[in-house]
Parts: structure tokens; sequence; C-alpha cells
């Protein structure tokens, strides 16, 4: 049925107008994280084959409302941004690229839009509504097509009731307006998360629920998380997939290391030994990565050892996809899926069939003495490995907190992550800054053995190591008042009020022997 | 706020607000006409039915919400306040309210937000109508055909404008009310229906330009293109943007958005 036979039933002496069809290949873009639209916005390069020229494109960058579907800011571009760098001026773009930071925005899905405008009028041949016809061509998971027709009436002003005559016809014909996101449908169509899906390492758990289906679930997220940042590492997209990819890999092997006595120790320690060799390999591309941000746009001298670090960075890729490529990385993946599933076994894993709400507890009270105990050993005299240590300590508790957060209240988790998280910056600071300056150092020496390089730039990398170092001892000078707060009794407190139950269990059933630590929570 | 106004008729007034309002609207900016006019040339111009819910009475009065009144044109941004047969009565109608000369002003508040432009299209006479126009615009757009004694039509407005002021500042004891603008429309005269060919609109215009150098640079040539607009129902720029009307048009409105 044609649009003009749908009006002239609503009114016969109404007549329309089309103007001529066109079409436009939409392409719906976001980081790998999904910032854009966690920013409340949709972002879409759209390019349409021009009609004197079918080879030119003539494309636009649209940034869109995601709520109100409102055109917020518009560029022409000549192909879609692939860094903030390659986005349009302006204040709102601004914000957008504060949002994205280093990530790489990526193509999320695809669609073709055939549109055809068409103005109604009435019998004074006055406008009174406009309609957009819209043929959307969606692809689906199988890869085949999918048409989404949808028509949109917009009244002009004081003509509103024609307009919903029309709106009313067009739909009675099957012809509705776009109800939800255009993106949204097409997302599911080709079987994708919903952008909206949560992203940390939390899963939904309930206190009841026994410990091995938590664990399982919980180690089923960070495969999860794993597998998805593992294409940005091969591809090398962005810096980011890297950095996510490892934080899977330590979340899982942290998780592992702390639930003794959940899963059976067999299985969990053959995918511990898997884990440690894999984030032994994304170690050295990681740090190259750190590098490098920190160098930014490299001054002149520092040119040499830039192109140093992009040598070394080519290297560790190299190493790393070899190693994403072998079996052995098949079968981590393959005994990380076996351990999922595997069967509780009374005798192996004496706390699986436990209540992870209690274990959980348990866990995190274990976890949080020992950060207390070892951060109150360290006074000025005491050597920087004992820091090391504690950082490592202080992320274990990260992970616990974050991996189990869903057992808890959010506003406590979450204000006890932010006191954690303020120590950790801290210990992070103090290591990033002592290792970058060793290695400038070592790097250093390398650069002058090969006496590739000049004068100039070794003097320039001994002051960044320099720099590194001040900015060492100032993390050190204020470790003690960093401790002080996260120890302060306030801080004792919201650990013993999220973990009261680990703290007043019965049994406490991970508690280790050799820590019979009481007063690093108080009761 | 933009007043097209002049004491005589059929001097290309309509003319000017439909097609200035156009391209003030094609420029980007929010634009509304409001057809004065009880004869409602430019609410035909834009095929909109000269009718006002309630009258002009209600609408003067604040009994109708304006903005339930306004339509929308055929063309972005420029939407349009129809005229209405009762607008004949305008005068009265503003003479039973408390503070005629300001009622026309108070109408348009609300949409001040809502549009960048505002352009009144008067009908052609002295009168309260005319003063409430005064009082709510920035800049009055006077046409002036080259005709015998074109000067007087400025003169005749000038002291009106005069005699308000004064009226104003009697009333209020030597100031000038309250509710008033503080100071009088800009007046931007320009020749409309000009056909150089012709000795007398060369001489007149001359001897304009000698005692009010101020009048506008620009001239709206007279054109059979203008005569079309009755039929086509639509600004030049829609269907000649390429002709000699056209670009006369947009000259003037640079020349008059420079001066407001």
């Amino acid at each position: 049925m044609s649009i003009k036979s749908v009006i002239a039933a609503v009114h016969s002496r109404w007549d329309v107008a089309s103007e001529a069809p066109s079409s436009v290949h939409r392409t719906y873009l976001d980081t790998a994280d999904w910032r854009i639209h966690r920013g409340g916005w949709t972002l879409e390069m759209d390019s349409r084959a021009s009609s004197s020229d079918s080879a030119a494109k003539d494309g636009a960058l649209t940034l869109r409302h995601r709520e109100s579907d409102a055109v917020m800011a518009w560029a022409p571009a000549d192909g879609p941004p692939a860094f903030a760098a390659d986005l349009p001026g302006g204040d709102l773009w601004g914000q957008v690229v504060t949002v994205i930071e280093d990530r790489r925005l990526l193509p999320q899905v695809e669609v073709d839009t055939h549109f055809q405008r068409v103005a109604v009028f009435n019998a004074d041949d006055k406008t009174t509504a406009r309609v957009l016809l819209e043929r959307h061509v969606l692809p689906d998971s199988q890869k085949h097509s999918r048409v989404l027709r949808t028509a949109t009436v917009t009244g002009v002003r004081g003509y509103e009731r024609s307009a919903q005559r029309i709106a009313d016809a067009l739909s009675a014909a099957g012809l509705d307006r776009q109800a939800e996101s255009l993106m949204s449908v097409a997302l599911s169509l080709v079987g994708r998360a919903s952008p909206g899906a949560k992203l940390g390492p939390g899963v939904d758990l309930y206190r009841s629920m026994p410990a091995s289906r938590a664990v399982a679930a919980i180690l089923g997220r960070l495969r999860y998380h794993m597998i998805s940042n593992q294409d940005g590492v091969r591809e090398q997209l962005d810096t980011e997939f890297l950095h996510d990819y490892r934080v899977a890999i330590r979340r899982a092997r942290s998780i592992l290391r702390q639930s003794g006595g959940v899963l059976p120790p067999n299985a969990s320690g053959a995918l511990s030994a898997g884990l440690e060799w894999l984030g032994g390999l994304t170690g050295p591309a990681r740090d190259l990565d750190v590098h490098l941000g920190d160098l930014g746009s490299t001054a002149a001298d520092l040119a040499p050892l830039h192109g140093y670090l992009i040598d070394r960075r080519e290297t560790a890729q190299r190493e790393l996809t070899v190693a994403m490529d072998s079996a052995r990385y098949r079968s981590l993946l393959h005994t990380w899926r076996a351990l999922e599933r595997a069967q509780t076994d009374q005798a192996a894993a004496p706390l699986g069939d436990r209540p992870v709400g209690e274990v959980a507890d348990a866990f995190i009270a274990r976890a949080y003495r020992r950060v207390i105990r070892r951060g109150r050993a360290i006074d000025v005299s005491t050597p920087a490995e004992a820091l090391h240590d504690l950082r490592k300590r202080a992320k274990e508790l990260r992970y616990l907190l974050e991996c189990f957060q869903t057992l808890y209240a959010e506003d406590e988790i979450t204000s006890v992550i932010r006191e954690l998280k303020a120590l950790q910056d801290n210990l992070g600071e103090f290591q990033d800054c002592q290792v970058q300056a060793e290695t400038l150092r070592s790097m250093a020496a390398d650069l002058y053995e090969s006496r590739a390089v000049p004068a100039t730039t070794l003097m320039a990398m001994g002051r960044l190591a320099d720099d590194m170092e001040k900015r060492e001892k100032r993390a050190r000078d204020e470790f003690d008042s960093r401790f002080e707060r996260f120890s302060s009794s306030t801080n004792r407190k919201r650990f013993a009020a999220l973990v009261a139950g680990g703290v007043h269990g019965a049994d406490d059933p991970g508690n280790e022997a050799e820590e019979p630590d009481a007063d690093g929570i108080e009761a | 706020m933009l007043a097209i106004y002049s004491i005589k008729g059929g001097v290309g007034k309509t003319t000017a607000a439909v097609n200035l309002a156009y391209l003030s609207a094609l420029g980007g900016a929010r634009t509304l006409v409001w057809d004065l006019d009880p004869q409602g040339a430019a609410t035909f111009l834009f095929r909109i039915k000269p009718r006002v819910k309630g009258g002009g009475s209600a609408l003067v009065r604040g009994q109708t919400p304006v903005d339930r009144l306004i339509r929308g044109t055929d063309f972005d941004r420029l939407d349009l306040l129809p005229a209405d047969l009762s607008y004949r009565h305008m005068d009265l109608h503003l003479d039973r309210t408390k503070h005629p000369t300001q009622q026309l002003h108070s109408v348009l508040a609300p949409l001040r937000s809502e549009y960048d432009c505002i352009i009144l299209d008067c009908p052609p006479s002295l009168s309260l109508v005319s003063e409430s126009v005064f009082v709510a615009s920035s800049a009055v757009l006077v046409p002036m055909i080259p005709a015998p004694l074109p000067a007087r039509t400025l003169d005749q407005l000038e002291q009106f404008l005069v005699a308000r002021s004064d009226n104003g500042a009697e009333r209020n004891g030597g100031r000038h009310p309250a509710d008033d603008r503080k100071r009088d429309p800009k007046v931007l005269a320009f020749f409309s229906m000009v056909d150089r060919r012709r000795q007398l609109h060369e001489r007149i215009i001359e001897e304009l330009l000698r005692v009010r150098p101020e009048v506008l640079l620009t001239e709206i040539p007279a054109s059979t293109v203008f005569e079309q607009m009755g039929v086509r129902r639509a600004p030049v720029e829609v269907f000649a943007a390429g002709s000699r009307a056209a670009a006369s048009y947009r000259a003037l409105w640079q020349e008059v958005m420079a001066l407001i």
C-alpha cells in the first residue's frame, strides 16, 4: 500500500509530494567498553554514495542524545574516527574526548537505511505534516538481512491533529515510529550483548548459593572478559584491550589462589599454572605501553628512546601473538571451561557446598587482616619489597571485593573499595616509579652500549629517571598518612560491618592457621 | 522585533514582511511573522487560514494563549501568527485594556525566548495599533514608493513618534512611562517598487536622498516576480532565487541585519 493511498483514505482532498529516495550506510561507533553509550550518547558515522560520483562519499558524524535521539552535534567526516584526536573540535566533542580517553572507536553494528521524505498537503496545498519513511536493512546473527520499515510523522505547528490522524493511519497500515533505538535492535539481531550490561567482574550472586557455583560463575565472567578483549590485543586496537585482558587474568589467578577449598585443587592448580604463563607473557607488552604512554608526545632528545620502545613493543607483541595462537593457549581455555563445570567433591573441595555469603565474608576478612598486619609492619626503614608485597595483598583484597560485590549492599562495598583504592594508588605510584626509573637506567645502559644514540638522549633519560625517583620518594613519604587513614577505626568499622558474618561466624572456613590475626577488624 | 510599517497601503509592506522573514529563517533564525493586517495577505501567502480562535479581542486581553494560535509555515524555522478579520477592530480591543500601548508587547513577551526574530506586518494607518507596534519593536522598516512628496510619509511618522514620546513624558511628570520602552524604535526607510527607467522615480529618489541621507541603500525594484508571489504563494527566494527581485531582498536583509 502506497503512502498516497493511506493518506487518501484519511482525507480524500489531501495530497502528498515525495522527495527523491535516498540511502545511507550507518555505522554505530563505540569503544569496546561502551563509553559513548555510558556517556548517554550514540555516535553514528553516516556515509552515502553521492549522486554525481558513486565513488565519492559524503559522510557525516552525528552525536545523539541516547534517550531522546536528538542530534547534539554534527560534523562532516570523510571516514569513521578511530581515536579522540580524530573527533571534531568544540565543547560537546570535547566531552566525548574526555570520556573515551585513549580507547579506540570501533564499529559496533552497521545498518543500511533507505529513506524518503514525504510532505502531506491539505486542501489549500498547505503542508500540514512531514513523513519520513525508512527501510532499515539490519544484519542478523546468521549473516542474513532483516528488514524493518518505519514511518515517523512530524506535525507542522498548529496542525498536530492532522499529523496524529496520519500517524494513526500509517500505524494501521503497519508502519510505526521506531520505538526502540535502531542500534539496540541491530545489536539484539546480531546477538551482541546489550551495551547496558554490567562490565565489572561482579556476577549476580546470592548469599545462600553454594560457593563452588558462585566461584565458577565469577571465573566464567572473567573468562568472558578475557576472550572479549582477545581480538583487540591481537590487533592492537588500543592499549586498553591488553590492560583489560591482563586484569581478567590477574583477577582469575587471584580468585583461584584465595578460594582454596572451594574448587577441586588439581583442576584449579592446572588453570593457575596456565594463567601464570599467560600473565607473564602479557607483562612486557603492558610495561612498554605504560612507558610509551608516559613518554607522550616525544621531545626530540627522546626520539631514539621512543623508537627503541616501539621496537621492543613489537617484539613483545609477536611473542604474545605466538602464545595466543599456540595449542597451550587453547588448552588453557579448555581447562578453564572445564573447571567452571567441575562437580563439587566434598573430599577435594570441602568449602564447595558452603553458602558463598559466609565463605566470601571469611575470604575478605582474611585478606583485609593481611593488608592491615603487613601495613603496620612497615616503618621508615622497611625495604621497598615490603611495600611491593603490601601492594599485592591490597590487590588481592580489591579483587575479592569486586568479584563478590553483588553479595553486599552497594553503598557499603563502594565506600570500602574507595578507601582501599586510595591506598592502592599510593602503593602503585611508589612501585611504578621505582620500576620505571630502574628500567630507564637499564635501557640507557643498553642504548649506550649499542652506541646508536646521542649523549643528549642518554642525559634526557637520566633526567626522566630522576623525575621518577622524586615521585617514588614523594609516594613513600605519603605512605604513612595513607595507611593511617586506611587502617583508621572508621574504616575498620566499615570493613567489620561489611563482613560481619566472616568475623563473627562460628568457624572461619578459609582462615589460615599461620595468620590468626584477630585485631585487624574491630568486632 | 521588527515592524514593517507604512502609513500608506500598497507600498509592498507584506511583500517585504514575507520575503525578509523567509530570509531570516533561511539564515538559521527561528522566525515568527505576526500578520496584524486584517486583510491577511501574509497569511494567504503562507497558505494558512486567516482565523484566530477567540478573535483579536481575546488575544490582546491575554485570554487565548498566543502559542496555541501559531501555525507552522511550509518552511523550516518560520512560523506565523495568522490574521483574523476581527483585527479591523484592534484599536477598540486595545483601548479597552489597562495599558493599551503596552498590550502587543505583553502578548509577544512569552515568545521572545522561542524566536530569534519576530516580524510584525502592520496594517496601514496611524492609530493605537501602530503605537502599540512601535512600543513592541526595536526597529520599524518603512517601505516607500517613489511617488511625489515621499518625504511626507517619513515626516508624519517621526512627528507621531515625537508626539507619542512627549505625551508619555507629560503623563509621567516629565519621565517616560515606566512600562514603555525607554527609547523609540529605530526607523529604517527604503525605496520599494522602484523603476529606475522612469525619470520621475529617479528624480524623487535623488531629491529625497539629499534631505534624508539615512534612507537605506538597497532599493526593491518593481518586478513581475513579486506579482507571481500571489499565484505561487511563496517568497521569491523559493521560486525565483536567481531573479533581481530576490537578490534585492537578500541585499536589503543584509543591510537591515547590520543596522539592528
